[in-house]
């Protein structure tokens, strides 16, 4: 088939036309493709950079988060998040401060198990509150025990917080054991000097009164002293005046008890080894406690002490009544003696002197007392004996006698579990104990003059008047100046100075010096029933020549003047 | 066969060694290892790492490996910090032979005919493995990055090779700076070196390749000037021109690689129609300086060639990722062979930071192998090499997926 020119030209022309629709179509299409491609890319651009801006903004919380985490877990303050009353957060602090893994604390059955029992209920009701908005405590202390069971304080503060929708507690912990033990320890001092205090008040109180009845029962006791020399036995009435003067004695060991305890009474210490002491002392007691067992676990060596003995067999036996009455039915007393170094002292009670200390222990197997009790024994006139068999001084005067040996005392109880006492002596160890030497009781007459000095009058008195009975020829001055004068005067006729320590204007221990000073070799016995200054024993160690102490008998006035003049 | 992993991402390098083989024999139960493959960040220190892994496993285990941008275990996934990574695997009859070369910048193709030589490749082996330095020269003074090319390597190795087999393996590259890398080299560390191994009759190679790239347009262009691995004109005009007007701004320039966009290379029948599987795509690692051209991961793009503008989907990315991998264990369950251990080569461009994706496309890999309790270690690369239609090649922005499975 052939086709005509015109026929070719115009199928070669609608060809022609065809391929340029085609190119043209091919070109509109590429176009389109183009800006569809270009329109998807920048769109995929833009939208490539917004998904980079969230994926830094992503790492840039986790870092916060990551900080924040870092804060946390590195915290030394504890954290914990309770919902429900279970531990859903809690950092490494606290899983430290109570002694459990994080792992462990979350997974607690009891949540609250770490808290100490007599704290949990507490606790428990706080928290309860702090969820319901209640008024609460922002912060308080409770006990813990750790997982091995050691106990800590601390300190938590509790704030409500939303936690992934719920409601929730932020606690935060501070372990606050050394500050409760600091402040445990700030108060027992506190009380230490709030006792302290009381006690010198007390003292000085008591030793006042005691002053002020020993004179009058001097004069009293001298007095009838003298009547009783001058009576016949026979008389009717000499009975009744030596029940008087019995009654009177038995006064006067009231008043050296409150003297005891106000440690005003003066000392005549002497190094001593307190096993002899309490060995007699027992076996005194034991002779009339007969339901009382007795057990010595006396330390071979131990070290001396300097001690005043009357006082000591004084604290003993006070101690022993008291362990007696604490045992009515009878019971155990061990008595322990042993040496002791500081160190091992119960230094949350007092702070001994460094150095060693004879330790003499008393411990009965009676009631026991409670702490309550026990906080008030050694108060002057505490007692918990039914009205009349207690005078509440016992142990008062145990504590001022320890006390006036620079010693300590302490004492453990619960009650039914009897009562242990320790008394803390400071040892020495290189002077030799002195054997007690037996006191002459007998009245004797000796010739001479005696210088007799005392402000009360009543004692001036009657001290006077049993010192003529002696057989003195007696010179009485009421006041340290009156005695200087009289002694310038009389200075070598005088054979005595009978000296009170106490008094108004120019004291005991300046006459004693005034005195000293004009005639070295002078006998002066020093008479005193209440040192208020604290110095009597500071003169006594003077080389003193003598003590008396008030109130005494006519008998113990001649005994020890004859104890003088014999030493020449 | 016993395998175990290991991961750690700490800065003590000498440390992080240690923990990773500990962990790897501890996970497999291992006492006698007969392998290591090794991984470590370009932060760390590589000689005291492999001292590290050294420690654990004995001087007679050979470990292969090198530089990675990150690592992928089962459970870790990491190109941030100090990410290390080690898989250990027990054998009781040998599968693997190990060679290394040093030589690769010299002549990468002479390099891989040197390393078949070496490994002495059998009839009945059933693949090669290959590691090998992607950095010829860093990028610095002016001077664009040179890489050491797939191609001839991979064409070395054919050449060395009696009998053909498929090449698998990876291009390392330690860190988005292009800095030098190192390489595990069975008994030692070694520099610009390639490391391979023949995996023997005893195990079946199973793999898949993971893509997400789609034409921008689907508009052919024509490579009218192109030197190495640089394309300087396309259609006549200059390339980073042509780049400017799609991206409406020169923003593009400073992201290296670039971001969304690659070069294609259709492997099919021109206008054939649209099959992701038939592309190779090149990442184009930066622009030279002035703008006079775009370099790409590899010199194999010459004058006269057409490629098209290619657009990275993130979600198709995922989407590859995910599907490809539960097909692959799939097909392995199905044919009764039992997934011993897989290795994960996974483009650097590929990771969530660099491809703009919330998730991380590994992510996927992982689900998939810990479905299947088969242990995984993966590593970001700059180069993937496997079989792609019916040549081995080096490959961009893939993905490979290489399951060892034995009988």
């Amino acid at each position: 088939m052939q086709f005509k020119p015109s026929a070719q030209a115009a199928a070669s022309a609608d060809l022609a036309r065809q391929l340029e629709q085609a190119r043209q179509e091919a070109a509109y299409y590429r176009d389109i493709a183009k800006e569809t491609g270009r329109s998807h890319l920048r769109n995929m651009y833009q939208l490539s950079g917004l998904v980079a801006e969230l994926r830094d903004i992503e790492q840039r919380l986790r870092e916060s988060e990551g900080r924040y985490r870092s804060v946390v877990e590195n915290l030394n303050v504890g954290m914990m998040v309770t919902v429900d009353q279970k531990i859903v957060f809690a950092n490494a602090a606290v899983a430290t401060a109570l002694d459990q893994s994080i792992a462990e604390m979350m997974s607690n059955a009891d949540p609250f198990g770490y808290i100490h029992p007599e704290d949990r209920a507490i606790v428990l009701e706080h928290h309860l509150k702090r969820i319901k908005g209640e008024a609460v405590p922002e912060t308080y202390c409770f006990r813990v025990l750790t997982k091995r069971a050691e106990l800590r304080w601390v300190e938590v503060t509790g704030v409500r917080i939303d936690w992934r929708g719920q409601l929730a507690i932020l606690n935060f912990f501070v372990d606050a054991t050394e500050r409760v033990r600091s402040q445990e320890i700030q108060k027992r001092l506190e009380q230490q000097l709030v006792r302290a205090n009381k006690m010198e008040a007390l003292g000085a109180f008591a030793g006042g009164i005691a002053h002020d009845f020993n004179n009058r029962m001097a004069a009293v006791l001298a007095y009838l002293s003298m009547v009783l020399h001058e009576t016949d036995p026979s008389h009717p009435h000499y009975e009744y005046l030596a029940r008087a003067e019995k009654q009177i004695r038995g006064g006067s060991k009231l008043t050296s008890q409150l003297l005891g305890y106000a440690r005003n009474k003066p000392y005549q210490v002497k190094p001593i080894v307190l096993n002899k002491l309490v060995t007699e002392v027992s076996e005194t007691f034991s002779q009339t406690h007969k339901n009382i067992h007795v057990h010595l676990n006396l330390h071979p060596g131990l070290c001396t002490v300097n001690a005043d003995p009357s006082q000591i067999e004084q604290a003993l036996l006070n101690l022993f009544v008291n362990a007696s009455d604490a045992m009515p039915n009878g019971g155990e007393l061990q008595l322990t003696t042993r040496n002791t170094p500081h160190a091992a002292m119960p230094s949350g009670k007092f702070q001994p002197e460094p150095g060693n200390y004879v330790e003499l222990q008393v411990a009965d197997s009676g009631v026991g007392m409670s702490a309550e009790t026990m906080d008030r024994i050694f108060d002057p006139f505490f007692t918990t004996k039914e009205l009349g068999r207690g005078t509440g001084l016992g142990l008062a005067s145990v504590f001022g006698i320890i006390k006036g040996h620079s010693g300590y005392i302490d004492v453990a109880s619960q009650p039914g579990q009897g009562t242990t006492f320790s008394l803390y002596f400071p040892a020495i160890i290189h002077q030799a104990p002195v054997e007690p030497q037996e006191v002459q009781r007998e009245i004797t007459a000796v010739k001479g003059s005696v210088l007799v000095v005392d402000d009360e009058h009543r004692v001036l008195e009657t001290s006077a008047r049993m010192l003529a009975k002696l057989g003195f020829t007696v010179h009485p001055a009421g006041s340290g100046r009156e005695a200087i004068e009289i002694f310038r005067q009389k200075a070598h006729e005088l054979d005595l100075v009978l000296l009170d320590m106490v008094m108004p204007g120019m004291g005991g221990e300046e006459v004693y010096r005034h005195i000293k000073e004009m005639r070295p070799d002078a006998r002066v016995l020093i008479s005193s029933g209440f040192d208020s200054s604290g110095r009597m024993t500071e003169v006594l160690n003077q080389n003193c020549d003598g003590f008396l102490c008030k109130p005494f008998s006519l008998a113990e006035l001649s005994a020890k003047v004859q104890e003088l003049l014999q030493k020449g | 066969m016993k395998v175990g992993t290991g991961f750690s991402n700490q800065g003590d390098s000498r440390e992080s060694g240690r923990l990773v083989a500990g962990q790897a024999l501890l996970k497999g139960g291992i006492e006698e290892p007969s392998l290591m493959l090794a991984f470590c960040s370009g932060r760390t220190d590589a000689h005291a790492f492999f001292q590290g892994l050294r420690s654990v496993v004995g001087d007679a285990v050979p470990i292969i490996g090198g530089s990675a941008i990150g690592v992928i275990t089962n459970s870790e996934l990491s190109y941030s910090g100090h990410p290390c990574g080690a898989m250990v695997v027990q054998s009781d009859r040998p599968f693997l032979r190990i060679a290394s070369c040093s030589d690769l910048p010299e002549s990468e193709h002479q390099a891989g005919r040197l390393l078949a030589e070496k490994l002495n490749v059998q009839p009945d082996d059933q693949a090669l493995l290959v590691f090998y330095d992607s950095i010829k020269q860093p990028p610095g003074d002016g001077r664009p990055l040179e890489l050491n090319a797939s191609a001839p390597l991979i064409a070395g190795i054919e050449t060395g090779c009696a009998n053909p087999l498929p090449v698998f393996g990876a291009g390392l590259i330690a860190d988005y700076g292009f800095n030098p890398t190192i390489q595990f080299c069975g008994s030692h560390v070694g520099t610009r070196s390639a490391v391979g191994a023949v995996i023997g009759a005893d195990i079946t190679p199973c793999y898949r390749i993971t893509h997400g790239c789609t034409p921008l347009d689907g508009i052919y262009h024509r490579v009218t000037r192109a030197e190495g691995a640089v394309i300087y004109e396309l259609d006549g005009e200059p390339a980073v021109g042509m780049i400017n007007r799609l991206y409406g701004s020169r923003e593009w320039q400073k992201a290296t690689p670039v971001d969304l966009l690659t070069i294609g290379i259709y492997q099919g029948e021109k206008y054939s129609g649209v099959k992701e599987s038939s592309y190779v795509n090149r990442l184009i690692t930066g622009v030279l300086p002035e703008s006079k051209g775009i370099c790409l991961f590899e010199p194999d793009i010459e004058t006269g060639a057409e490629v098209q503008f290619m657009i990275r989907d993130s979600l198709k990315m995922i989407e590859s990722a995910r599907s490809n991998s539960a097909d692959l264990m799939a097909e392995i369950e199905s044919s009764g062979r039992q997934a011993l251990f897989a290795i994960y080569i996974d483009c650097a461009g590929r990771t969530a930071a660099y491809s703009k994706t919330a998730g991380e496309e590994a992510a996927e890999i992982q689900k998939a192998l810990n479905r299947a309790g088969c242990p995984l270690l993966g590593f970001y690369s700059g180069v993937e090499i496997a079989p792609f239609l019916n040549k081995s090649r080096g490959l961009d922005w893939t993905g490979l997926l290489l399951v060892m499975t034995g009988s």
